[in-house]
Order: C-alpha cells, then structure tokens, then sequence
C-alpha cells in the first residue's frame, strides 16, 4: 500500500472571502437562515436559538467565533447543523460552496497562524494560496471557555 | 508490468481518482471510458483484465454494460462502483456477472483490495 | 469482536441484573442463610457470564465466572457465608457496573479497565477456594441449533454439509449487498439450506456483521471454499463441516443461552430509546403550539365546518399528547433500587447501623424527570445519614433504638409526585437556625421571632447557610439543600423541611409527576417574550412613576407594606443599562421567600409550556432554567427567577 492519501468528503463553504471546510460526516444538515430568537447573557458568539423541527437549537455565529470582520453578507448566509457531544449546534457561515471529495495530504497549520486569534481553530490546510481550504477544528469551536 | 484496467465513469473527477489509486498500487490503467457504451467498445478493443466501472452513467447505465460486456467475455471481470443507497443496483450488477463492488466516497485502500481480490492476486 | 446492536442489549440487560443483583445481595447480608437469595444471585451472574462471553467480553465473563464458582462453593455450602466475600461480590458489582458504563459509552472496558477486572478476578478466586473444585464448563456459544429439517433435502450422496460464518469488516456500505455478493457466489458451486439471520433480514440490512451460512456443496475442501468466496470488506470467514446432532445435543441445545433467547424472543414489550422518545415528545410539543395557532383562525373564520374539524384535530391531539406522555413513564424502582447501596456504604463509612426503607417503588413518573430527581434523592440520603443520623452511641445515651431508620417513599398527591425523606435522627433545632440567620444578617432578630417553624427551615436551603468551613451538626444539613432546592423548582417543583428537634427531620419534595409542563405567564422585555413560572408570580399592576421611590441608590416600591426592589425587566436580563422612569405593566415575582418587582413592556398572556432543557451553552449563568415553543413557533426562555437580578 502507498503511504496514506487521507480521501474525506468536505462540506467547504465561506467566511467573508475565505474558504473554509468541515467534514460532512460531521454536518448533519444545511438550513436556510431564519429568525434567531437572542438569548441575553449568551457569549458574544453565539447567536441565539432556532426551532428546528420541535427541537431548539443554539446558533454560533461562526464569523465572530473566528473573530473575522464582521461583514452583512445576508442574501447566501445558511445554518450548517453539526452534532458536538450529543448536542445538535447550528454554525452561521456566508455561502456554502460545494461538497468535494479531497485525495490530497493536509498540511499542519503554520506555528505563526496558531496564535493567532481564529489561527487556534484551525485543524490543518488544504492546498495552497488562493486555493486554500482551512479546515476547522470543531471540538475547539464548540468547547466552552472559562469564563 | 502490472494488470490492465479499463476505468469507466462519467465524472472526469472520479475517473482521475480511481486511476490515480490504480497507478500507485501498480496497476496499469489501458483506458478510460465515460459511458456504458464507451465501456463496451473499450472493452472489445482492449481486452482489458478488469474493468471498474460506475454504475449509474448517462447513455447506457453500468449494469446493462455488464451485461453486454458478460455477453463478449463470459470470463470478463468487471468491479462495480456504487454511492451509499444504491443496494438494489449494486445486487442486479451481482446477478448480471459483476464479481464485487465498491463503495464512494472511496478509501484507497478498498479499491485496490476488491482489485486484488477480483484479479485473485494477492 | 464489535456487535453494536448486541452491546445495547447486553448493556441494558446487564444493567437490570445489576440492579437486582445488588438488591439480593443486600438482603442476603441481613439473612445469610436465605438459600433462594444465593440462587437469585448465582443465576444473574450466570446470565451475565454468558452474555458477555458472547460479545467477546471475556473479562466480565472471566470475572462473572469466578464471581460464580464462589456462589456456587457457597449455596453448595462448601463455603460458609462471610463478610470478605459479600463485599468482594459488592466490589464486583461496581466493577461490572463500570465496565457496562465504560461499553455504553463506545470504550472497551478490556482495555480502559484492564488491571481493575483482572486483579479483581484473582481476588474472588482466591476466596473462593474450596476442597473440591466443581465443574468448569466453557461459557455457552450462541450458535443456535442446526435445522436439519432445512438442510437434509438439499443432500445428496457425495454432498457434504458446512456452517460457514462470514464477518464482514467494521465499516462496510452497503452491507446487505456485500452479503448478496457473498450468498452469489457460493451459489455458484453448491446449495444454501438457510442462513442466520434469515435471508430476508439480510437483504433488510437487519444484521450486524457477521451471518452464518448454511451450506451444501459437493466441494470437500475448507480452504478452497474460503478462498471462492473471500471477497473484499470481509474480516474473517469460518468453516465448519456440520454433521447431524444426536439426540443429547439437542437436548443441550434447549438449555438456550439467556442471551440467545433474549435475541431471538419477540417480546410483548418493544424497548424504544430515550432519544426516540424525547423525539417524539418534540413533535407532540410542536404539534400541541400548531393546534393552538390552528384554533385561533378556526375562530376567526366564523365557519363552523372548519371550526368541527379543528375540534376534532384538537382532540385526537390531547390524545396523543396523553399517549406520548404515559409512553415516557417508569416505575421510581428504576432509580429507587439504586438507593440501599448509597445509604449502606455511607452507613458502612461512619460506622452506624441503618435500617432504610423503601416504599412506592411501583409508582411511576416521566423518565426525565426521574433522572433529574436522582442526584437530589442521593444527596438528600447521604445528608440524612452523615448529619441526621447520631452516632450508635448518642442513640443509646438518648434512649433511642441503636439502628436508625431511613425512610425514602413514593406516592401519588393528586398530579403530582410527593417524594420524602425521612430519618429518626437528631431532628433540626428550628431556633438555631434562627440564630444563624440573624448572625448572617439574613433577618433581624424581630423578625425570625415571628417566623414559622417552617419559615425557619427555608433558611437552610439558602445559598450560604453552611459555608462555615468546619461543617457543625446543625449547619451540615443545608450542605448543597441550595442546590437541591433550585433543581427541584428547575423541574417545576418544590421542597419543604420538617423536622423535631431530637426526633428526626422530614424532606418533603413535590415534584409533577409528568413532563415539565408548566403555566407561565408571558411578558415582552425588548420585544423578546419571555416565559414566567407563574407559580413563582404574586401579582401584575400597573406601576405608576410616582410610587417608586429610591433606597440606598435603589429603586424600590411597597409591597404588602414592605420594600422590595423594581427595575425594568430588560435591564435585569443586562439588555439595557439606562433606567429611565419605570412605569407601566410590572409584575411581582416570589424569589426564595422574598420578591423583587420588573417593569416589563407588555403582558403577552398565559401559556402551559413543555419545558426543555436549555443548550449547554446558554447553561453558565442560569438565568434561564430552560426554554420552550412559543404559539408562534419561536424558542422561548424561561426566566429562573430565583437567579434573576434583582
């Protein structure tokens, strides 16, 4: 066998200009946006509640979780649905663009880029300069902080 | 040298993929083809030892191609590509001579076994 | 081996013998010549032994397995009874308990607790040494028995018969296809009598990886049927010639596993997971928001054909609301059971005797909400028997029985659930409670001379009241009572404390015996509406700007001829920070004894929402204690008024 050629399916999508990716093993569902109920006290980040189907969930604004300017898109903007710990999580990203099959090797993320403010979720990097997919580390976004 | 594989499939995408795992597990990929048709005129043209092939192509579909490629050779070999969902497809390619399958999205690694394994080389 | 589908099973199967197990085996240490409790005990290690040998569990079955041979040298009578070995047994409940959570859980306890269940194993064999050693017979395979009745027609005179069990890789697609192919293929040289499970449930994917084949071919050769059908994405293939079993097999054969007929039983009763319930309860939720909207246009609408069937609708709903709720309901032996363990080993750790019992066992409450309740009770038994219980000897200089009593009881209280508990201990003095809550400045001493017994006890359970570092024998009885008070009212119930100094205390819990459906009232803070407990609501008025005044820097109003502080609602839940006039709507909220009045924007009505937990996000602050659908569709939070600013 030839040395290992990680081929994962990516749900790859936008924040601001950049591309993002998560695998879609993790997504449960795409949702269109809609009414967010705030729930005051919430972190900064998180968005507020949704009614999916009978069930509520928590939104995060992905964007101010990666402390990315902060741009009104609006008109593409969807609720990717991710499962964490037994909990369904709603992340708001601008656009998705596709679902790709990737058969390349990721390369770690830069020291320089991990101290930076959204460089610390960042699970690894996929191709290079204006093809650049970050890949994201969910268990980093979602994990709660200390307050 | 290693075995000869026609590679069919409509999406030029899955097409590369396959013959990219194919060549790095010392395969020798003969041709391509991105229809049932394609696959059953590459077929008498090449004699290949193993065809992989799509099972849901425009033009003529996957299992019709087996069929008329079992209709050629009867020792034909060919290994079935499926996405998730499709298990009806899949056993109608088993009954019409397909000798195994495998699933997308791809781990490399089972492509070149269920190769191996159909070819009987280990 | 991995058999998801079997683990859930011998999971919860396991976890039901434990509850038993652990049961009997506290009975048996008070009657240790009761010979029925033994074989009760024997037989579910037994079973345990043998389910877990068949998932491959061979740890727990190794330890079942000696755990086993100990009760049989002792029901055997080989052995007499003593305490070393009642604790070992004990000690190997926990052990398999915590190897059950550890496979529920996805980890393989062989690995995770490894050193644990080996050294344990040791343990009980040497203690179980006897004279003679009995029989040690290999744990029970779940092979099933052989139809010949399937497979003898298909013979022929130079055929030979074969089980061959094939085992398909972890994460194989399409899995019924794969067993397709494999069942294909060996068609091509021979005759398939049957399979197990059947064909059918293969090609319905109702298996998990591996099936058996029940073969005939002319083919008498192992290898070369292996390598025919080895195909890819299978882990492993088995071979075995199967010849005709004789009479005494089948008797053998009857003598079933637990395990394989738990498998194979059709039974009257269908498990259905936790989450498939709460499923469910949300779309009865929803359903129950939509047939609110759905009558309020059939009234609009004037026309009475629309308005009959919307009846209807409404009707068939509350129906299915009812069925859904009584779906989710279990017996409180469910946690109760759990519960003789706790008071013995912390009787165990302080040295006193205790005598508990357990009473409305049968009684039956949403899951939830009896999974909610089960740290409080745990907290509460603990309590009574660290700090309300004297030590043997103050029982004896005060004239009372040595053994102390615990009692933990169920009952029916029209709709509700009024769970107490109750020792025969040292009892709460009420005036030293009193006059601790005068040295925190809680009250003035006029005050808490006016108070009721219990008034007095509600200072227990308020934050703070025993945050005295050297826990003393009156303040330890509010140690975490704060806590267990706010879970209590989270679940929309509440808690009460009587007690006699000298004779024992008494904790009443109410608690709604079905899903937190609560009234609330709806109010609008900064166009949110929020929900209230409305039995935490005293009053609504309209607030005039002249009836406010300020103390100390704080707006305040009288109420019941006492000030109590008001500020706008927006401002409280930190949406606002300028105050402005307050006036308008105001509603009076009840917090632990005390109230504190909000402005709000508007009253929005009532509404009997289904409470849901909130997301462990939103949980840090707690000031909301969950969240529900509103008529519109919308999330809603509801307010924890007890942690709300004031």
């Amino acid at each position: 066998m030839t040395e290992k050629i990680a081929s994962e399916e990516k749900v790859i999508f936008n924040l601001g200009s950049e591309k993002f990716a998560l695998g879609t093993e993790k997504v449960k569902s795409i949702e269109e946006m809609q009414d967010i109920i705030p729930v005051p006290l919430a972190p900064p980040y998180v968005t507020g509640l949704i009614n999916l189907r009978g069930a509520i969930v928590a939104v995060v604004d992905l964007r101010q979780r990666l402390g990315l300017a902060d741009i009104q898109n609006g008109r593409d903007m969807v609720i990717l649905i991710v499962e964490h710990n037994g909990e369904d999580v709603g992340l708001i990203v601008d656009r998705v663009l596709s679902v790709e099959i990737f058969e390349m090797k990721s390369q770690p993320v830069p020291e320089a880029v991990t101290k930076t403010k959204s460089g610390r979720f960042y699970l690894s990097i996929l191709g290079a300069k204006d093809e650049k997919v970050v890949i994201l580390n969910l268990d980093k976004i979602l994990a709660l902080e200390e307050k | 040298m290693g075995h000869r594989v026609l590679v069919v499939d409509d999406a030029i995408f899955m097409r590369t993929m396959i013959s990219d795992i194919l060549k790095k597990g010392d395969f020798e990929v003969c041709g391509e083809g991105a229809t049932g048709a394609e696959a059953v005129e590459q077929y008498k043209k090449l004699k290949p030892d193993l065809v992989i092939m799509d099972i849901i192509m425009p033009d003529m579909g996957g299992i019709e191609a087996v069929k008329a490629i079992m209709q050629i050779d009867p020792n034909a070999r060919v290994l079935m590509c499926s996405a998730m969902g499709q298990q009806a497809l899949v056993v109608e390619a088993i009954q019409a001579g397909a000798r195994d399958f495998v699933v997308k999205p791809f781990q490399p690694s089972r492509v070149l076994e269920a190769a191996r394994r159909v070819l009987q080389i280990s | 081996m991995d058999t998801t589908k079997y683990r859930d099973l011998f999971v919860s199967e396991t976890r039901e013998h434990l509850v038993s197990l652990n049961r009997a085996l506290l009975a048996l240490e008070k009657n240790p010549d009761d010979p029925a409790l033994l074989d009760e005990i024997f037989r579910s290690m037994h079973t345990i032994k043998g389910m877990a040998g068949s998932i491959g569990q061979d740890q727990i079955a190794e330890l079942a397995h000696k755990a086993e041979d100990l009760l049989d040298r002792l029901r055997k009578r080989q052995l007499k009874l003593a305490q070393p070995q009642v604790d070992a047994i004990f000690e190997s409940i926990d052990y398999l308990e915590s190897a059950v959570a550890e496979l529920a859980a996805g980890r393989d306890p062989q690995q995770s607790l490894k050193d644990k269940g080996s050294g344990l194993s040791k343990k009980i064999e040497a203690l179980a040494v006897a004279p003679q050693s009995s029989k040690t017979e290999a744990s029970s395979n779940v092979s099933g028995g052989n139809d010949f009745s399937r497979i003898n027609p298909l013979k022929t005179a130079d055929s030979f018969v074969y089980k061959v069990r094939v085992l398909l890789e972890a994460d194989v697609a399409l899995k019924s296809a794969r067993a397709f192919l494999v069942l294909h293929t060996m068609e091509q040289f021979g005759k398939i009598a049957y399979t197990v499970p059947e064909r059918r449930d293969l090609e319905a994917e109702r298996f998990d990886r591996g099936f058996s084949v029940f073969f005939v071919t002319n083919l008498h050769s192992e290898k070369e049927i292996k390598s025919r059908i080895g195909y890819s994405e299978i882990e492993d293939i088995e071979i075995e010639e199967v010849v005709e079993e004789t009479e005494e097999e089948a008797v053998e054969r009857r003598t079933v596993s637990a395990f394989t007929q738990l498998a194979q039983e059709r039974p009257r009763e269908v498990k259905v997971s936790t989450e498939r319930l709460d499923k469910l309860m949300n779309l009865v939720g929803e359903l129950v928001v939509w047939r609110e909207r759905l009558k309020q246009l059939a009234q609009m609408s004037q026309n009475t054909l629309i308005q009959d069937s919307v009846d209807q609708v409404a009707q068939i709903t509350s129906e299915l609301q009812h069925q859904v709720l009584a779906s989710r309901l279990v017996a409180m032996s469910e946690i109760f059971d759990r519960f003789p363990r706790v008071v013995r080993d912390a009787a165990k750790v302080l040295n006193k005797d205790i005598d508990f019992k357990l009473e409305g066992r049968e009684l039956e409450m949403d899951r939830s909400i009896l999974q909610m309740l089960a740290e409080p009770l745990v907290h509460l038994l603990r309590n009574s028997v660290d700090h309300g219980m004297e030590t043997m000897v103050q029982r004896e200089a005060s004239g009372k029985r040595k053994i102390g009593t615990v009692t933990l009881s169920a009952q029916k209280v029209k709709d509700q659930a009024l769970i107490t508990v109750e020792d025969d201990g040292r009892g709460i003095d009420h005036e030293m409670i009193k006059k601790k809550a005068v040295e925190k400045g809680w009250a003035t001493a006029e005050q808490v001379s006016g108070l009721s017994q219990k008034q007095a006890f509600d200072f227990l359970a308020r934050p703070g009241f025993s945050t005295a570092e050297k826990v003393t024998e009156v303040s330890g009885r509010g140690v975490g009572l704060d806590v267990v008070k706010s879970r209590i009212e989270s679940m929309g119930g509440s808690i009460s404390i009587e007690s006699t100094a000298g004779q024992g205390s008494r904790f009443l819990l109410n608690v709604p015996l079905s899903l937190a459906i609560i009234r609330t009232l709806l109010v609008s803070a900064r166009k949110q509406v929020y929900a209230l407990p409305m039995s935490q609501v005293m009053e609504t008025f309209e607030l005039k700007p002249e009836n406010v005044r300020t103390l100390q820097g704080k707006t305040a109003i009288v109420y019941r001829s006492q000030a109590i502080p008001v500020q706008r609602l927006s401002r409280a839940l930190k949406l606002e920070t300028e105050e402005g006039i307050l006036s308008g709507p105001t509603v009076v909220l009840e917090r632990q004894g005390s109230f504190a009045a909000y402005v709000i924007d508007r009253m929005v009505g009532q509404q009997e929402i289904v409470v849901k937990p909130l997301s462990r996000f939103l949980n840090a602050d707690k000031t909301f204690s969950g969240v529900a659908i509103s008529r519109e569709g919308h999330p809603m939070l509801i307010v924890d008024v007890n942690n709300l600013e004031t």
